[in-house]
């Protein structure tokens, strides 16, 4: 079995806390939306460019195309993205090249939360609470 | 386009961090950010091993590993395809990948806790560049982001008028100041520091800052301690990049063991002497022959302002300055003049004034030679030794003017018959009264003797242990 890995261009929180939509730009993620296809396991990591990360494991509930409104979000990570990675060197103008269009959103309920902070306990599972924010 | 491992070594830096993907035999998949891929050779990276638990478990059911990484100059993205070979916990590539995950570590007192425990050794079955991620260049688009501007400028030229100006120098104070001016106008390296060997202490000693706001004369690193004083022990340049994620690393995991309470408990943090924010650093040993003498070292906001011509250039620059400090300091041991008799002319002329000037209260500690002024640490070892024998000598014989030699002669003092470094603990002993004790002075009067100017009334007390 190959896993695989790809960056996603933005996410959002559903109201309960307990679902979660990454968007996927179709260019880059043609493997990763088959394997979803496949067994439906999904795993995915957020970090705000600090030591600080968090990994949420799930199944994957639906695809779909990524609205106008969705790609408000995207666009608002873009720029956000760009000024994150210009801090550390990387040119912006190379950064806001990111392919973002077409989009898919993966709708997931989220099983497990796990702490990825590097440390002796990266990896556990963080609290039951939900509330991924 | 067919890529080659090693044209991705730029991606392997750090400054982005890359992204491991592994899954177990049932196919839950696992992703996580990574801090280190290292180059191996033409088919094999190295990952460094420390926390990943979940990963580990994984490759163990499933050898097969997709990372992305990222180019930090134009941020293309590749795919790297890898198959789990072996893990080495000794060796050659493990200490390459220890020392720098033990650089970060000492910088935050986590030696202790965070550690390499392997480096785990992938084949790399395919590279692919992800042309998709990136859309083609469109300058419309481009012009909508920020623009970074770069570039230090390095010639032939530079060289020269950095070693006339080294060369130049009368004294050990000059030639370092004066070496970190001429990084900072030549090269625009504008934080820097040079750090001298002290013998007897084996501890490596801030004698000249630039670019910190405050004199940082005094701060002190141990041998084998964070980046600087790997440098020293193992006298090669040394260079790091990425270090505002990494140094946040180290910590993050810090953070963590304290909170839990359980564990190791962590040394003390060791500050690092420099920049909060740093993304690159570099270090340079200072030596003549077999000699270590000290390091000179660089860093940076930009992650990428030193690179390997920099490294190399600037060890050019190392070996010149390290010369001239031989030569300044064996110029030092030459001075030889009889001391001044006690009570010359200006001797107490300073005890004898009314004294509306305020009282400063020293407390000397005979067991590790530390001396305070007003209950604040002002210097301890050898210049402390030097501090209290003068301030003592000052109080008995009335004298304020002393010589190189007479101090050279002292046995109580125990400096070395040879490579005494008398010279560069005046500098400290000045740099650090400045600092605490402004009202008392060190100038010198003439080559190889110096006078000590004193604006306050003193108290002299001392203690048996600290």
């Amino acid at each position: 079995m190959r896993p695989e890995c790809v960056r996603a261009v933005g996410v959002r929180v559903g109201r309960d806390g307990r679902d979660v939509s990454v968007f996927l730009p179709t260019a880059t993620s043609e493997t990763t939306l088959r394997n979803f296809e496949d067994n439906g396991a999904i795993t995915a990591c957020f970090t705000a460019m600090s030591h600080r990360s968090t990994q949420l494991k799930g199944r994957t509930a639906s695809i779909r195309a990524a609205t106008a409104r969705d790609l408000e979000i995207v666009d608002r990570y873009v720029r956000a993205i760009a000024g994150v990675l210009g801090t550390v060197g990387v040119p912006p103008k190379f950064v806001v090249r990111m392919t973002t269009r077409p989009c898919r959103v993966v709708r997931f309920v989220v099983d497990a939360l796990f702490d990825q902070t590097p440390g002796p306990r990266a990896g556990e599972p963080l609290a039951s609470e939900g509330g991924a924010s | 386009v067919t890529l080659a491992l090693r044209d991705l070594k730029d991606c392997f830096q750090g400054v982005i961090p890359s992204m491991i993907a592994t899954c177990s035999k049932d196919g839950v998949p696992n992703v996580t950010y990574l801090s280190q891929v290292y180059f191996v050779d033409d088919r094999h990276v190295a990952l460094s091993c420390q926390f990943f638990n979940k990963t580990r478990r994984n490759i163990d059911e499933n050898p097969y590993a997709t990372v992305v990484v990222y180019d930090p100059k134009t941020f293309e993205a590749r795919r790297l395809e890898l198959r789990f070979v072996r893990s080495e916990t000794s060796g050659a590539l493990f200490d390459a990948m220890a020392l720098r995950i033990r650089i970060i570590a000492s910088h935050t007192g986590m030696a202790d806790v965070f550690r390499l425990t392997s480096a785990d050794v992938f084949e790399v079955v395919s590279i692919e560049a992800i042309d998709a991620f990136l859309t083609p260049p469109d300058e419309a688009l481009e012009r909508t982001a920020p623009v970074v501007v770069d570039g230090p400028i390095t010639e032939l030229k530079s060289l020269q008028r950095v070693l006339n100006r080294v060369d130049r120098a009368a004294c050990l104070e000059e030639l370092l100041s004066g070496a970190l001016l001429a990084a900072e106008e030549e090269y625009g390296f504008k934080h820097s520091m040079a750090l001298l060997l002290d013998d007897a202490t084996k501890r490596l000693t801030v004698l000249a800052s630039r670019g910190y706001g405050v004199d940082r004369a005094g701060a002190e690193v141990a041998l084998g301690e964070g980046l600087i004083g790997a440098t020293a022990e193992r006298r090669a340049p040394l260079r790091m990049t990425g270090l505002l994620s990494e140094m946040s690393y180290g910590r993050a995991v810090r953070d963590e063991v304290l909170r839990q309470g359980g564990g190791a408990t962590p040394a003390p943090e060791i500050p690092l002497p420099g920049l909060a924010d740093a993304q690159a650093q570099l270090a340079l040993p200072l030596h003549v022959d077999e000699r270590l003498l000290g390091v000179l070292a660089f860093e940076d906001r930009d992650p990428l302002a030193f690179d390997e011509w920099d490294e190399a250039y600037l060890q050019i620059v190392a070996d010149q300055v390290a010369r001239a400090i031989d030569r300044v300091q064996r110029a030092s041991d030459d001075d030889d003049e009889p001391p001044p008799k006690s009570g010359t002319p200006q001797a107490l002329a300073a005890a004898a004034a009314p004294s509306a000037r305020p009282l400063r209260k020293f407390l000397y500690y005979r067991k590790d030679d530390c001396v305070f002024v007003d209950g604040d640490y002002l210097v301890r070892n050898v210049p402390g030794k030097l501090l209290w024998k003068m301030l003592t000598l000052r109080d008995s014989e009335g004298r304020v003017e002393f010589c190189n030699r007479e101090f050279r002669l002292d046995a109580s003092l125990g400096l070395p018959t040879l490579k005494d470094n008398l010279e560069s603990r005046l500098i400290l002993l000045r740099k650090r009264l400045l600092e605490k004790c402004p009202d008392i002075r060190i100038v010198p009067v003439r080559r190889g003797r110096f006078a000590l100017e004193v604006d306050c009334e003193i108290e002299l007390r001392e203690a048996d242990g600290a």
